[in-house]
């Protein structure tokens, strides 16, 4: 379910466990390294779970496209994207902050509320049998219809949004 | 910007013959156009298909939405171009995303099919991978371990090493390697989900906790590339019909100047005295067996080409022969019984073999039953263990 944000997110139990920070340029050149990103977060975090290698696998793909999102989002490129990692028991919390102008901030609040709406999996349907929808609306989705995440926003300031996946992966994977 | 060009790290493949495309490694493209000669393969497939075109997902390891939505696009289009063509998709259940991404894809197209299938990596796994080894298992490693402990130093283990135990079994020699080595990791993978549940139950019943297991493909594992220094592989080579395959990723996941530590037995050598002859002949027809289901129980002393031909160097070779002789008979007697259970009690029969030859497949494990419980007998069973390192 995708809820837009609230108040007190950050006073979840959630704890934090890796933050990077990104250079968009730097992405953007070499497109690979979001991927080797992506893998190797999943690889640091992933190694007290209950089947390590699958669920770093799971988590990579999910982290990826969220990161992918965030790199995609930014018209600009000397912008960086903050990627956090947090758990708490069997969910991890992905939070990326992006570079997104106030203007442009509806676009993400449509997509996580359409993500998460009452009939989000007949739309989700809808878009992979060819209805328009922007990328990152694809990819919301299905992080909610795949992954059951629980998807919100926050924004930090005029000039970014934090996008907030929570991603109960544990239970995938068993 | 232009994005740097740089090998891609998928393959895609079609065999015109069988009717089979695929696609493995990484699919995470910038923009649709890197994956364009790829498309045009499939579309091109899919014309000169007829009847069902599969697509082989199972050895996909990632993928991202750009990639996603362009293949699923392309084989949507083409069963809409040619109404009698059906495509399967088939996936591992090994990869998590790759069944829920794909799942839905029957429903916004009926024409595709999708199927999980990942139990035909070798020919015999139904035999090993099922309840009935595990018993087997947990003997044997008893038996072998008093000799490989000391056995693993000659061979390059230590203490706080990066440890993959590759098609682990029940586990039992993970726990063993983690209580004497005190690796910095050790991570042990399987493909027989009942093992798997049975090791983690071993492990938690002796409060150890650190031991990684995973539900995987030796043939494809999701590790990443040159990540262990030490790589094991034990009685395991033997029952693929393709252990080059196996040795390739050992040696992928193995850090460069790290080693690959493999056992494999040579069952026609099995032996016994009294009674030798019977013994022989029983173990001889082991191995005939095996190899009508595509094992090589034979493996043991070819191990070395096999190491040198993975591209291995500074190779070590040794064997030993458990014997009755090694702590409890009973012990040796449980795993020939286990034996005679599984060879006589299910794989000759799969093979149509007579009754009578089946009795006499028996007599000779229970002759060696016999060696081995014989005030004066002496019953063996040889192991051939063997070891390389992946150059710097
Ligand atoms: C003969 S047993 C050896 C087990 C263990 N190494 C031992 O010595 O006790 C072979 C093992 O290989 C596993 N196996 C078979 N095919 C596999 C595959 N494709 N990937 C991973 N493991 C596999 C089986 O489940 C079985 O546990």
């Amino acid at each position: 379910m995708a809820t837009l944000a609230k108040d007190g997110v950050q006073d979840t139990p959630f704890e934090p466990m890796i933050e990077i920070e990104l250079s968009i340029e730097a992405l953007q050149a070499e497109w690979r390294q979001c991927d080797g990103i992506a893998n190797y977060v999943a690889n640091m975090i992933s190694h007290n779970r209950s089947d390590s290698i699958r669920y770093a696998n799971l988590f990579s793909s999910a982290l990826n496209e969220l990161m992918e999102i965030a790199f995609r989002a930014s018209r600009r490129l000397d912008g960086r994207v903050v990627c956090r990692i947090l758990r708490c028991d069997g969910i991890e919390r992905v939070t990326l902050t992006f570079p997104c102008a106030a203007a442009d901030r509806w676009i993400y609040e449509a997509s996580v509320a359409r993500a998460g709406a009452e009939d989000a999996e007949t739309q989700y349907l809808s878009i992979l049998a060819g209805d328009l929808a922007p990328v990152h609306q694809e990819v919301l989705s299905a992080m909610v219809i795949e992954c059951h995440a629980r998807l919100t926003l926050e924004s930090m300031d005029a000039e970014a949004l934090t996008l907030v996946a929570d991603l109960p992966l544990e239970r995938l994977v068993s | 910007m232009s994005p740097r060009l740089s090998p891609p790290r998928f393959r895609t493949e079609y065999n015109e013959n069988d009717q089979v495309f695929s696609i493995s490694g990484t699919l995470r493209p910038q923009g649709v156009q890197e994956l364009a000669s790829s498309l045009a393969q499939l579309q091109d497939a899919a014309r000169r298909s007829h009847g069902v075109l599969y697509i082989d997902m199972r050895r996909l390891v990632l993928m991202n939405n750009t990639a996603f939505h362009a293949l699923t696009g392309v084989m949507v289009e083409a069963c809409r171009a040619r109404p009698e063509l059906r495509l399967v998709v088939v996936i591992s259940t090994i990869v998590g995303w790759a069944a829920r991404r794909f799942r839905h894809l029957s429903q916004i197209e009926p024409a595709i099919a999708v199927e999980t299938y990942d139990s035909d990596f070798y020919p015999g796994q139904a035999f090993l991978e099922e309840g009935g080894f595990i018993p087997i298992l947990r003997t044997q490693t008893k038996m072998t371990w008093r000799h490989e402990r000391e056995i693993l130093p000659r061979h390059g283990m230590r203490p706080g090493l990066a440890v993959a135990d590759i098609c682990c079994g029940i586990g039992d020699f993970a726990v063993l390697v983690h209580k004497e080595f005190q690796p910095s990791r050790i991570v042990a993978l399987d493909h027989s989900r009942s093992s798997l549940a049975y090791a983690r139950k071993v492990a938690d019943d002796f409060g150890i906790q650190g031991i990684e297991y995973t539900y995987g493909d030796a043939a494809q594992m999701l590790v990443s590339d040159n990540q262990f220094d030490f790589v094991t592989c034990r009685h395991s080579l033997q029952i693929f019909n393709r252990p080059e395959l196996i040795l390739k990723e050992l040696h992928r996941i193995c850090r460069p100047g790290g080693r690959i530590y493999v056992t494999n037995e040579k069952n026609s050598h099995c032996l016994g005295e009294p009674r030798a002859e019977s013994i022989q002949w029983t173990y001889n027809e082991v191995a005939k067996l095996f190899a009508h289901f595509e094992m090589d129980v034979e493996l043991g002393p070819k191990s070395r080409r096999y190491l040198i031909e993975a591209g291995l160097e500074d190779i070590r070779i040794e064997s030993f022969m458990v014997t009755n002789l090694d702590g409890d008979p009973q012990d040796f007697v449980n795993v020939v019984s286990a034996w005679e259970g599984v060879y006589a009690g299910d794989m000759a029969v799969r093979r149509g073999d007579s009754p009578e030859f089946i009795e006499r497949f028996r007599q000779g494990f229970q002759d060696h039953i016999y060696a081995a419980l014989h005030p004066k007998g002496y019953a063996g069973w040889p192991i051939w263990v063997a070891s390389g390192r992946k150059p710097a």
